[in-house]
């Protein structure tokens, strides 16, 4: 809203500078945006929040700024004469849409441009000169906040009816653009045609120009809600919607209309002949509500004295009735935001200076409880994931439906085992496809790694922690996840891969869980742990496509994880000496490492400490299709230090027992 | 006798010190300790002494012999084991460690400046609901004051007449913890909101908040005042002046935005904060009467403040980040700027 000073100056004293005018305004609440000299006039450009309608109109900022100079502006209501009743008939077809629709007539104008002052103040407010009839429709808008709407009366057929548009139902704006029209928008129509949408913007065929005559001025009160659909159905804002959108003020619509309707008459020498109200004016509550001055204190932390709140209110227009212990306190028929003793704490703080109230620490008292955070897990969470060497990223929740794994899947991410679940989608997205809440982390993940590979980086660790939504009968799950994502240029790197992992569930207490190998579409090699995550590594064809070498990707679901984990608690030493035995041996492609694993625990028992591959190594020594490898294999009693043939025998039972495994050599 | 000796032992000190080669030392030494040095022909001239006075001046004579064959010593040392010395301009090794994403680390400083003045950290979901995200925040279905939260919906079946929606803030946690709990309240809920707002420098339509609100029978608009007075001191500068301007919010009454002495040029005006010394960060107030009721608290009994703050906003300041959409592209460029762990 821009506005005058000049204007606001008709009402009230000002003897201070517009730039003490912008920052009392702003500091009270009227944000001062812009401030600029007209002539020997001030413009101010404020913003004016949703709750304060009034302060769309000279009036209401007349008021504030009264207040906040500690006077009170003098604004009043004129009486208005009691005109004829004319007979073109108003017919409103739903008071819910228009409670109130009046009507003037005045006849016999000459349209001409504006004089002078009109023009000037019009200008300080932001708004182009049109003509006298229209441009004293503004200025009483600007100055009352009602908005006023003058058609040319001989355009009018028969009768003004407030109706709902008809399906498909055309208007030409004044903007020159047409609009076609559904049920949900208000309009204003005679007998044939519609001739302006209420509330918004009135149509070509009506306009005041300046071969006009008579003029039919319009004051109504519009649906706000209405108002609101029709002007973001149609994309227009106008000064006219934006008021009617926040609430117009019923007591002021027939001074405005009169007020107009006078300034018609004698800029454009008209004659002011009859009026018409259909409807009648919504009943403006004005309760009582109480305010006490030590409750008002006892909730802003301040000092504030009753007389300087009587004050503030006063000049803010406010009617006070004081009794023995407090104020009853009735707010203007222009501030129906105001509706409890909170809401006249406000008015009193906020005029009285935010910067007056001394800060202090509230003492907050406290449970004697644990207090149980899933932030603080998800913070030891992110510390192991660092000391694991990842680094954190942060990546979009919400992701493209066709993205870098569409073309191997059906649909995206939705397949059979762990991706059995799809994402949830979003409705009114802001680019079209790009409106699939995750239900895996991962595919922002690979995104990260692409965009990494693609400025020379090929060793990459990351990590998120992040919700991911999964969609289940009807029904969804939102659940916080751990990703981890690594690349790398080789394969060995995997078995490195596995050592963080199982370090991390380590390091959570999680031992043993159930692993289970799967088939999967877009993995080489995929497995389950339990019911809590998976572990895979990408297949070539999918990491080629979006140009990454080795991919390997674990997802940890950390709700489930936070119940399972537990404290590890320390483990006594063993200090014993521990021996060790080095096997030799090669192991055909087709039997898997856990087989001898197995074997080697089976055999060695008690005496089994830990194992360790020490060497790997395919060559001239070692037959086709078999892969030579060193073990090494520690041993080491519990109770007792180990003697050498002890160690010398159960190692050489292992060995007979390895060298019966077909596909296996001894060397 | 006495004084001589000391002459010779400094004068073996202050020489041998200076010396920059094998060679030299080998010098110094017979100078010294030879054949031909003042030590020796000092002992020549014992003979001459009172019988009494021997052994005394032989005393000091291998006294003054052995420290300088010791510092003789102590610098040859010097000489053969410069050989492990190495060059050490040489260039270093790069390192680089994992570290948290700046947005995590700012999170944390956030929620720990509260914590430490009695706040507990909880978070809420993303997915929520009309009624979480709006109506008990006593914000009207079709009201302009809606227009400050354009909000994704989703696709689920609603909750009654309630869509479904991805939370356009974090205030949706304080009613379920308002309405988990009792009196008294104080917490910080961190986390991730959606606004259908276009991608640019300075916005994005994912992006997080942290939101804080206690409340109890006393707490007052001075404690919002000095809670986050405190905030600022410790998140940026102890000079650090708030301002706060009275603005509106359905859901707090009275209401203010709150604007910070500008921590680049420190309150002088630069182009960061438009030549205003002022920046905005964050929105609170004392909650509404209709939110403490929708949480099933009585108003009459309870009072409480609420307060919201984007944390790439802070990080952006903090850090002197321009673009916002930095944060989510994950370069290593980026990310390799920032040490927390
Ligand atoms: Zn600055």
């Amino acid at each position: 809203m821009k506005f005058s000073l000049d204007f606001i100056k008709e009402f009230v004293e000002v003897k201070v500078s517009p730039e003490k005018i912008a920052s009392l305004l702003t500091m009270s609440g009227l944000e001062i945006v812009s401030t600029e000299k007209v002539g020997s006039d001030t413009s101010f450009e404020a913003e004016v929040t949703s709750n304060r309608p009034d302060l769309l109109s000279i009036a209401g900022i007349a008021y504030e700024v009264g207040a906040l100079l500690g006077k009170k502006s003098k604004l009043a209501l004129k009486k208005v004469p009691k005109q004829p009743v004319f007979n073109i008939p108003i017919v409103i077809e739903s008071r819910k849409d228009c409670p109130c629709y009046f009507g003037r007539l005045i006849k016999g104008v000459k349209i001409e441009p504006s004089p002078k002052w009109l023009r000037q103040v019009l200008k300080s407010c932001g708004i182009a000169s049109v003509n006298n009839v229209v441009d004293i429709t503004n200025y009483c808008m600007l100055k009352w906040g009602q908005p006023l709407h003058a058609f040319d009366l001989s355009k009018v057929e028969e009768k003004i009816i407030v109706r709902r548009a008809y399906p498909q139902e055309k208007l030409i704006c004044i903007d020159n653009k047409e609009r076609i029209l559904n049920p949900e928008a208000l309009v204003i129509a005679d007998k044939k045609s519609v001739l302006a949408l209420a509330g918004v913007m009135g149509g070509k065929n009506s306009e005041v120009l300046s071969s006009t005559r008579d003029i039919f001025l319009e004051a109504a009160i519009f649906s706000p809600i209405l108002v609101r659909r029709a002007r973001r159905f149609l994309g227009i804002n106008t000064e006219s919607s934006y008021r009617f959108e926040r609430g117009v003020n019923p007591v002021y619509l027939e001074q405005a209309s009169w007020e107009a309707a006078y300034l018609i008459g004698k800029l454009a020498k008209g004659k002011i002949s009859g009026c018409k109200k259909a409807g009648s004016l919504p009943l403006v509550r004005r309760p009582w509500i109480k305010f006490e001055v030590d409750r008002m204190n006892g909730f802003l932390g301040t000092q504030i004295k009753q007389a300087k709140a009587g004050k503030i209110l006063n000049d803010l227009n406010f009617e006070i009735e004081k009794k023995k212990t407090c104020f009853l306190v009735k707010a203007p028929s222009f501030r129906q935001d105001i509706k409890a003793s909170q809401d006249l704490y406000e008015e009193v703080v906020r005029i009285w200076g935010y910067h007056n109230i001394k800060e202090s620490l509230p003492l907050i008292r406290k449970e004697i409880r644990k207090e149980e955070s899933f932030y603080k897990f998800k913070e030891s969470i992110r510390s192991k994931a660092i000391c694991l060497g990842f680094k954190e990223v942060v990546t979009f929740s919400i992701i493209p439906r066709k993205n870098v794994l569409s073309d191997f899947l059906q649909e995206p991410v939705k397949t059979r085992g762990f991706f059995s679940s799809s994402g949830v989608t979003i409705t009114n997205p802001l680019r079209l496809e790009e409106d699939l809440l995750r239900p895996l982390i991962f595919p922002g993940m690979l995104e990260v790694l692409r965009y990494n590979v693609y400025r020379k980086e090929r060793s990459l660790k990351f990590f998120e922690i992040a919700d991911s939504y999964v969609l289940k009968d009807n029904s969804f799950r939102e659940t916080a996840k751990l990703c981890l994502g690594w690349h790398s240029d080789t394969i060995d790197d995997f078995y490195a891969f596995k050592g963080k992992a199982e370090f991390f569930l380590k390091a959570l207490g999680i031992e043993n869980p159930h692993i289970c190998e799967e088939e999967n579409p877009l993995f080489s090699n995929f497995c389950s742990i339990d019911d809590f995550a998976w572990v895979g590594v990408l297949r070539s064809d999918v990491a080629e496509k979006i140009d990454l070498a080795k991919v390997f990707l674990a997802e940890f679901d950390l709700e489930k994880i936070s119940k399972k984990a537990k404290e590890v608690l320390f483990e006594e030493i063993n200090y014993l000496p521990w021996v060790e035995r080095d096997i030799s041996l090669a192991l055909r492609e087709d039997i898997r490492f856990k087989e001898i694993e197995t074997i080697i625990k089976n055999k060695t028992a008690s005496l089994f400490r830990s194992l360790e591959v020490t060497d790997v190594y395919k060559g001239e020594k070692i037959p086709r299709g078999f892969t030579g490898f060193t073990l090494r294999i520690f041993y080491q009693h519990k109770t007792k230090t180990l003697e050498a043939q002890e160690v010398d025998s159960v190692h050489f039972s292992l060995r007979a027992e390895l060298s019966k495994l077909d596909g296996l050599l001894l060397r | 006798m006495q004084e001589k000796f000391n002459v010779i032992k400094q004068e073996a000190q202050e020489a041998i010190r200076k010396v920059s080669s094998l060679a030299e030392l080998e010098e110094a030494r017979v100078r010294f300790l030879g054949r031909k040095s003042k030590l020796a022909s000092l002992s020549a001239t014992f003979s001459g002494l009172e019988p009494s006075q021997r052994p005394e001046a032989g005393r000091l004579f291998n006294e003054v012999k052995v420290f300088i064959a010791g510092i003789l010593e102590e610098k040859k040392k010097t000489f053969s084991f410069s050989k492990e010395r190495i060059d050490i301009t040489f260039p270093s090794k790069k390192t680089d460690t994992a570290t948290k994403h700046p947005l995590s680390s700012v999170v944390r400083t956030m929620c720990h400046i509260f914590e430490a003045i009695g706040f507990e950290i909880q978070e809420g979901a993303e997915i929520e609901d009309e009624w979480y995200n709006f109506q008990a925040l006593n914000i009207p279905l079709e009201h302009p004051s809606r227009d400050a939260f354009d909000t994704f919906y989703l696709d689920l079946p609603a909750q009654g007449k309630y869509k479904y929606l991805l939370r356009s803030h974090t205030s949706p946690s304080q009613i379920r913890l308002m309405k988990k709990r009792k009196p008294p309240l104080a917490f910080v809920v961190p986390g991730r909101v959606y606004r259908p707002d276009n991608v640019d420098a300075s916005h994005s339509f994912m992006f997080h908040q942290v939101e804080g609100f206690a409340v109890d029978r006393d707490i007052t608009f001075a404690h919002l005042k000095g809670t986050l007075l405190y905030f600022a001191k410790h998140m940026f500068l102890d000079e650090a002046k708030l301002r706060f301007r009275p603005h509106f919010f359905p859901f707090t009454e009275p209401s203010a935005e709150v604007d910070i002495s500008c921590i680049i040029c420190r309150g002088k005006g630069c182009s960061v904060c438009k030549r205003t010394g002022w920046l905005e960060i964050l929105g609170c107030g004392m909650i509404h009467p209709n939110v403490l009721k929708a949480c099933g608290i009585d108003s009459k009994k309870y009072q409480g403040f609420a307060f919201g703050m984007g944390v790439e906003r802070i990080a952006m300041l903090k850090y002197g980040i321009n673009d916002i959409r930095l944060f989510f592209e994950n370069d290593l460029r980026f990310l390799r700027q920032f040490y927390e762990v």
